[in-house]
């Protein structure tokens, strides 16, 4: 292994074969019962599901973070004439009952 | 006149009133579909259109009550728009791999530092660094982020909607949140160090 492929394996993260959904699945809180207990159990004693663990809880906090509205995004005066003429479309099939 | 009263027979108030109401929330209508085409602004326009004229089909048939969420409604309807066109093009390409289509298309920009991520966390990341992260991602597994992560919508309710079993789900989730932290790493570790 280069030294460049050493440097991507480092940054990711390796959970288990076995244990990349249930570890995705901690990370979201959606797991019970007896499979979130084996997940627990094989997390304390696994450093790389553990930093698997600890790295996906910070990516579902971020991807919940991301902001729901860009200010600068705004349909332009053509999607506008286009969504218009569709208004109209629906206008006519709402009156003629279709 | 109420509003459902100017909904039972279209006029120019429950256009006037649809209207406002979609000028109100182009902005966040225009953010999700771009999260959901990967950053493609041309079908993030398309699909907004879609949305929007849909919605007022539905507006019309009174299904916007006054109680309603009107954000989370038209949301709704963009979304459904969204899994219809991907379900369509998922049996048109069935034929293909899209494992192998997608498999090139990660931004380089996202990827190469050189330093350890030991004990980084991805806090503070910005938007368009996560965007980039999103839309670097295969569709199957960008659509499953979109819909659990950002929608927080159940898995099975994702299952049906995808029509594929529940465990996909998990699995393409599960891909995409590993392929999410290896993308921002770089970034989050930048950011600390200005």
């Amino acid at each position: 292994m280069d030294k460049s492929q050493s440097n991507v394996a480092e940054q990711e993260l390796n959970p288990c074969e076995h244990m990349t959904d249930l570890v995705s699945r901690r990370s979201d809180n959606t797991l019970a019962g007896p499979a979130k207990w084996y997940t627990d159990f094989h997390v304390a004693t696994c450093p790389k599901c553990k930093k698997a663990l600890i790295g996906l809880r910070q990516v579902n906090a971020q991807v919940k973070e991301m902001s729901s509205t860009d200010p600068n995004l705004k349909l332009d005066e053509k999607d506008w004439k286009s969504i218009e003429a569709g208004w109209d479309q629906e206008e006519k099939g709402f009156q003629s009952g279709t | 006149m109420t509003v459902m009263e100017s909904q039972a027979s279209p006029s120019s108030k429950a256009r006037d009133e649809y209207s406002r109401l979609a000028k109100k929330l182009e902005g966040t209508l225009l953010t999700h579909a771009l999260r959901m085409c990967a950053g493609d602004i041309d079908w993030a326009r398309d699909l907004a259109q879609e949305a929007l004229i849909k919605g007022y089909g539905a507006y019309l048939q009174g299904s916007f009550g006054r109680d309603t969420n009107a954000k989370a409604w038209l949301l709704r309807i963009l979304t459904n728009t969204y899994i219809n066109q991907y379900n369509r093009k998922k049996k048109w390409e069935s034929g293909l791999d899209i494992n192998l289509l997608n498999a090139a298309e990660a931004p380089a920009k996202l990827k190469g530092t050189s330093t350890s991520p030991e004990d980084v966390a991805l806090l503070g990341v910005l938007d368009e660094p996560l965007q980039n992260a999103l839309n670097a991602l295969q569709e199957d597994q960008r659509i499953c982020v979109v819909l659990v992560d950002i929608e927080q919508n159940e898995y099975s309710e994702v299952a049906k909607m995808l029509d594929v079993p529940v465990g996909t789900v998990r699995s393409r989730l599960a891909r995409a949140r590993l392929k999410l932290y290896t993308s921002l790493l770089p970034y989050a570790k930048n950011r600390r160090l200005v």
